[in-house]
């Protein structure tokens, strides 16, 4: 039985694909997406769990996928993963909007990833940065 | 009422004004009593002849004449006692009392006798007293008065211990009697020499010096009437000698050819004329010397610091060298300058001389001298003797602890920023007021050249800390790209490593073969080298653009390639905020030469700015063409545009519509440093609320060549220096 679904958006492959090395051995499902477009036709047609979002996707088709969420209703937590050490504005914004967390790039530990994700899907829709 | 009677008549009335005036000053005193009543004889003297040289009969001018001398005579007596009094010689008021009562016993024989006054001369300008057969004895008996007074005031003179006031008024008494002497030239007309007894005018001035001796106890000006007075009555003497040797020899050549004494004047007056100046400036060179040893030259003072001091823009060296040059021009025992700190809200000594005082003395703000300075006086004197209560004490513990004399303050637009301390002259002598009128004009012009030499270190601090600032914008602004083509690149290589390891202990792997493992292994060592690649290649660019510009023209520069280069490195910064730079290149552009990095420059600035323009979405669009001979460069933003009355300022330095902190204004300003040095040139159209268009025009350098490596560039070193500045249009107006 899967755990749970993840959808992880970002344009580097290199990145999605680790992700996808560690998150698929250890049950949960994980689909790719390298840009906007490609990760809301994957909402459409799936509902997921978590979405794993860079931050660069924001402003471009982020905040489409944040409304689409949004008008979904559905039960799907964003958490952004992020090179970008300002970003004051956008987290707050994106924070007010929904978002459970952010993440720093580098990933200093993809276990602590994982445990984000678990955590993320249990609480509630507003939580604390990471 | 003759003419010759005039002066004598002004004199006469002056001494009995003095007279009276000095007594009723002080009743009491015996100087006062003793100089007024030398003042009554010598109104006698003087007004006896005032009527003598107006009368036309003979006997009345005789019996005025003789009225005159007796006056004359009494001046001795008084004199003398004024002398005693003024000295405090108790033990020689027998001797005072003994000349008055010998002058008033010969009184009866002058007044009526012929032993004094043997008769009258017939002088042009009236009877004048002929001197009689006692006549030179009691000549030689006034004298002996005369010089005993002199010689006492000499040998106090020379005694150590008194106060300095004492001293000077001795000194300056002392100069008054010299002078009085000369008042004795009024005997020679007695004896027949046919000189205008111009001599009282000395005993004036005598009077003149003794009374503001007595009252005053500050001799102020005293030294300036001295000296205008000496050389005048000296120039007047000499003219009259003149005038009456011409005269005299004049009438014996010219009698017979022509009876008129008065031709001899055009050839005196011609003498006068050309010896006067030059005869002004040997007396007042002579009593400069002579009379006033210790002066200092205030025309030196004032040139050498006009030349010297103030144009010392480092201000610590301009207050060491004032107060060395004060000190020692001056003659002063010490001098200091103490200046307003704004931090500490107090004076500190910048400078001193001579003054040994803790170097953390700093006087508060609120400290009553210096608010007095402020607010009220120009300056404050310790013995000020016009003063008629005494100091504060507060004012009088900070005098004290600097040793000084004098204080006088700095003030830059009504605002005391600091003041200046002298200590005494070497020579004892008082401030006079001509000292401190000049000192007052240096401390104004010494408060300029001291709030220049702040300025100075101001605009220095300023001007690092505005480089910093820019240094710190552009980083500020290249962070996010530095962060996410580094971060991305190296967070990649992490944890394709983590999870792999991850996946191996997590028994992931287990069921697959060695080969299989070696496999994954080397696949993810190549995505490891794949990242850190990418992070050498930005970490490079950084580098290369953070590295100052060495000012290498270079003639095979791509304008295409240099902007690709700055957008790629602000492009991160884009991406968040909604903003997409395009770009479109005219084919075969040709090269220009410029330096390179200074392009790079340019063109950081300008899209930056435009970037910074936007404020929710929005494009930059850049285009390129070229003439074949100039390169156009249009850089369009649909920002928030630039308003008709700051267009023509967005190029001055410091020019800015960020917040405070946010801009320093020098972006456009070193754009367009750059460009003109670059033999280019800028202009600006823009339209608030739609946007914005630079436009760059670079002259263009031959045909354009085959893409290569631009590795090393053949950079032609160019003299630092050059800046040819194009003639070319810059036209910053509006829209």
């Amino acid at each position: 039985m899967e755990k749970l679904k993840i959808i992880a958006v970002d344009d580097e492959i290199n990145f999605t694909d680790l992700l996808k090395q560690y998150f698929e051995p250890r049950n949960y499902g994980i689909d790719i997406a390298s840009n906007g477009d490609e990760a809301l036709n994957l909402l459409d047609h799936k509902k997921y769990d978590v979405v794993l979002m860079d931050l660069k996707m924001v402003g471009l088709d982020g905040d489409e996928i944040m409304k689409r969420i949004k008008t979904k209703k559905v039960d799907t937590r964003v958490i952004f993963i992020t090179a970008y050490a300002d970003s004051g504005k956008t987290k707050k914004r994106l924070l007010a909007e929904g978002a459970y967390a952010f993440v720093e790039k580098p990933i200093t530990s993809l276990k602590h990833l994982e445990t984000i994700v678990n955590e993320a899907v249990k609480k509630g829709k507003k939580g604390a940065l990471c | 009422m003759t003419v010759y009677s005039l002066p004598v008549l002004a004199g006469a009335l002056f001494s009995f004004t003095a007279g009276c005036y000095i007594y009723l000053n002080n009743r009491k005193s015996q100087n006062n009593i003793s100089f007024s009543l030398f003042c009554f004889a010598l109104f006698l003297w003087l007004f006896g002849y005032t009527i003598a040289y107006s009368i036309m009969d003979e006997q009345i001018a005789l019996r005025f004449c003789r009225i005159a001398c007796t006056g004359a005579m009494f001046t001795a007596p008084a004199f003398y006692h004024f002398t005693i009094s003024f000295l405090s010689k108790k033990n020689e008021i027998k001797y005072v009392a003994l000349a008055y009562i010998l002058t008033i016993m010969i009184t009866p024989l002058s007044l009526t006798s012929n032993l004094f006054l043997s008769g009258v001369y017939k002088y042009y300008w009236g009877y004048y007293s002929k001197a009689g057969f006692f006549h030179p004895f009691y000549l030689s008996v006034f004298f002996i008065i005369f010089f005993r007074g002199f010689y006492l005031l000499f040998k106090e003179r020379r005694k150590k211990e008194m106060k300095h006031i004492r001293k000077l008024q001795i000194k300056y008494v002392f100069i008054a009697y010299v002078v009085a002497l000369l008042g004795a030239i009024d005997y020679l007309p007695k004896y027949g020499i046919e000189i205008y007894p111009f001599g009282f005018m000395f005993v004036i001035l005598f009077i003149l010096i003794v009374a503001y001796a007595i009252i005053r106890h500050k001799l102020l000006d005293i030294e300036v009437i001295i000296k205008k007075t000496l050389v005048f009555a000296g120039l007047f003497g000499v003219s009259y000698g003149v005038i009456v040797s011409f005269a005299y020899f004049g009438s014996i050549v010219f009698e017979n050819v022509v009876r008129n004494r008065w031709i001899a004047m055009v050839p005196s007056v011609f003498v006068i004329v050309l010896i006067l100046r030059p005869l002004e400036h040997f007396l007042r060179t002579i009593t400069d010397e002579y009379l006033f040893q210790k002066k200092y030259d205030y025309r030196q003072l004032l040139k050498i610091f006009a030349d010297d001091v103030l144009s010392v823009i480092e201000l610590k060296k301009l207050i060491s060298h004032t107060v060395e040059m004060l000190s020692q021009i001056m003659k002063l025992e010490n001098a200091a300058i103490l200046l307003y700190n704004e931090k500490s809200k107090k004076f500190h000594t910048a400078g001193m001389a001579d003054l040994v005082v803790d170097s953390n003395y700093a006087i508060d703000g609120s400290e009553k001298l210096l608010v007095l300075l402020d607010k009220k006086h120009n300056y404050i004197l310790r013995e000020d003797s016009g003063r008629v209560k005494p100091l504060p004490v507060d004012i009088e513990k900070v005098m004290n602890k600097l040793q000084s004399e004098l204080v006088l303050p700095l003030k830059h637009r009504e605002n005391l920023i600091g003041i200046v301390s002298l200590g005494k002259k070497k020579s004892d002598e008082d401030f006079t007021e001509e000292d401190i009128d000049m000192l007052l004009t240096l401390s104004r012009t010494l408060s300029i050249a001291i709030t220049n030499a702040q300025l100075f270190v101001r605009l220095a601090e300023a001007q690092a800390q505005d480089a910093q600032k820019e240094k710190m914008a552009v980083i500020g602004t290249l962070s996010a790209g530095i962060n996410h083509e580094i971060c991305n690149p190296l967070g990649i290589a992490r944890g394709q490593c983590e999870m792999f390891l991850l996946n191996w202990a997590d028994g992931v792997y287990k069921d697959r073969t060695s080969e299989e493992l070696l496999e994954k292994a080397c696949e993810i060592m190549h995505k490891v080298i794949h990242e850190t690649d990418r992070a050498t290649v930005i970490t490079r660019k950084l580098s290369s653009f953070a590295k100052p510009a060495k000012g290498e023209i270079e003639d095979n520069v791509r304008i295409e390639d240099e902007i690709q280069q700055v957008i790629s490195l602000v492009e991160h910064d884009l991406v968040l905020d909604n903003i997409s730079i395009t770009t479109k290149y005219q084919k075969k552009l040709p090269c220009i030469s410029a330096d390179r990095k200074q392009v790079q420059e340019i063109f950081f600035n300008i899209i930056r700015n435009a970037v910074q323009s936007i404020t929710d979405k929005g494009k930059v669009t850049i285009n390129v063409t070229s003439s074949g001979k100039n390169v156009f460069v249009a850089i369009t933003d649909t920002g928030v545009g630039i308003g008709k009355e700051h267009l023509s300022q967005i190029f001055n330095p410091f020019f800015t519509t960020k917040d405070p902190g946010k801009g320093t204004g020098l972006g456009l300003f070193i754009v367009k440093q750059i460009i003109e040095k670059n033999n280019g040139s800028i202009d600006v159209q823009s339209e608030p609320g739609k946007g914005t268009t630079f436009k760059l025009v670079f002259k263009a350098v031959g045909k354009h060549e085959e893409k290569e490596e631009i590795g090393k560039g053949e950079g032609k070193k160019v003299e630092s220096g050059r800046e040819r500045v194009e003639s070319g249009r810059e036209r910053v107006g509006g829209s």
